[in-house]
């Protein structure tokens, strides 16, 4: 199973990819990576071998003083490092990824406007990237998570994330970036979820419905060797 | 064609890899790309091609050498894996040329960066052998190019022409030179070509190589010069 899951922050997605994998772990057994670290200045992977300590919060700030052109470079070879090609895992999940990287980088990091000099505007790279996609593993399914203005308002005075990108201004201009976003993908399977009035359990159930018919052969026969053990 | 130049700084690599691309320019008619970016602070830009906006400031390769190791290992460890094929590409496409890549991380990312090191995270001897899994794999025409010069002909070179980002050490060279003889002994790369640059002069060397890459051109690249040739 291959999912990409994206939302304006304090939508749910981390909290869902978290459920879909736990269902796929027990659902399907195999093994399940999620990959929730594309946003800056989040940008650290150790899906190999040892990992290191989490980054520190001067690292943390250092990687915000960045120039643009760094924090597109390193954003851009992230992406291309999470290319389905690249993993072994049976349940393959990425938060974000470059529905955000759109979303983001212009309004937030200076790249990715239409004279940035790494492609242009950042949506053609999303579809070089989802092109990828269509080869490499066609049967990605591109959730979007979505929550109304004034819950997301009320789950980040709440909840507030460190180094979270997402103010409250910015609410209306994220959530129709990523609404625009959904319009725009080429993936051939989209899911959409609200979680404005739904608990997780909702949710994730939601979820799962809406994900089982686009499962592959693959995933169902995982499913039946489970059932049967 | 997917060249990957190594060597220790001052051996000639940079040399010979931009001859080989106004070669290429001629021979086959098309540009292609030196990827001459895996020696920290350089991790970006391809001149004389790219525009001045791609190619770092002295401000952002201040940022880069200010990085701490662990972020250095992320940072280079996706710039490695973005340069490394991950999917078999046309025999119509070019390919490119490399400079360092995973060899120059093995080598002098746990010796003057302070990460990679054996069963630290990042490890760059497991890396490269992944990057070389991907390699074979995608691309096995892939040739390695190593080039020597002798210890005395490196620090003659260092000190006729100084390098303000150099990586290499005097106090070093022996070790490195001796270093990259490892490493491309070592290398699963089943194409591979070694020059000698401590006599010879750029062009020397240079037709040296285009010998040694006779028999190693793909099908592709032949098909290129016989077209160009018409």
């Amino acid at each position: 199973m291959n999912l990409i899951i994206a939302g304006c922050e304090y939508a749910g997605t981390t909290t869902l990819a978290s459920s879909i994998a736990g269902w796929a772990k027990s659902a399907m057994g195999g093994t399940q990576e999620i990959h929730d670290h594309f946003k800056i200045p989040n940008i650290a992977c150790y899906y190999r071998g040892t990992p290191a300590d989490p980054l520190s919060d001067d690292e943390l700030m250092q990687i915000m003083s960045w120039s643009p052109k760094l924090k597109e470079m390193v954003q851009r070879q992230s992406m291309n490092y999470h290319m389905p090609n690249n993993s072994d895992a049976d349940d393959y999940i990425l938060v974000g990824f470059h529905v955000e990287d759109v979303v983001y980088a212009s309004p937030f990091f200076g790249y990715g406007h239409e004279r940035e000099p790494q492609g242009g505007s950042r949506w053609k790279y999303a579809r070089h990237i989802e092109s990828g996609f269509a080869a490499q593993a066609p049967d990605t399914v591109m959730v979007f998570v979505k929550a109304s203005a004034e819950v997301i308002a009320r789950r980040m005075a709440a909840n507030p994330h460190p180094f979270s990108i997402v103010k409250e201004k910015d609410i209306e201009s994220v959530l129709a970036g990523f609404e625009l976003e959904q319009e725009r993908s080429i993936l051939h399977t989209k899911v959409v979820v609200d979680t404005s009035s739904a608990t997780v359990q909702e949710s994730a159930e939601e979820l799962i419905a809406n994900i089982r018919p686009h499962l592959t052969i693959e995933d169902r026969r995982r499913m039946v060797l489970k059932q049967a053990r | 064609m997917n060249i990957i130049a190594v060597g220790c700084e001052y051996t000639g690599t940079t040399t010979l890899m931009n001859r080989l691309q106004e070669w290429i320019a001629d021979a086959f008619g098309q540009t292609t790309i030196v990827h001459d970016h895996f020696k920290l602070p350089h991790v970006s830009g391809h001149p004389p091609i790219d525009p001045d906006s791609i190619i770092l400031t002295d401000a952002e390769k201040r940022q880069v050498l200010e990085m701490t190791p662990k972020v250095k290992e992320l940072f280079t460890r996706y710039t490695l894996y973005y340069h490394t094929p991950s999917h078999r590409s046309e025999s119509t496409v070019l390919g490119g040329l490399h400079i360092g890549h995973h060899i120059d991380e093995l080598i002098y990312a746990p010796m003057y960066f302070g990460y990679g090191g054996p069963g630290e995270p990042g490890d760059r001897r497991a890396e490269a052998q992944r990057v070389e899994q991907n390699l074979l794999k995608y691309t096995p025409e892939a040739v390695l190019v190593l080039l020597r010069a002798s210890a005395d002909a490196v620090r003659a070179r260092m000190e006729a022409e100084p390098r303000p980002e150099g990586i290499l050490r005097p106090g070093d060279v022996e070790h490195v030179l001796q270093r990259f003889d490892e490493e491309f002994t070592r290398s699963a790369i089943r194409n591979k070509v070694t020059l000698d640059t401590t006599h010879s002069t750029p062009d020397e060397t240079f037709r040296e190589f285009l010998e040694e890459m006779e028999p190693l051109w793909t099908e592709g690249d032949r098909l290129r010069m016989l077209t160009r040739a018409l």
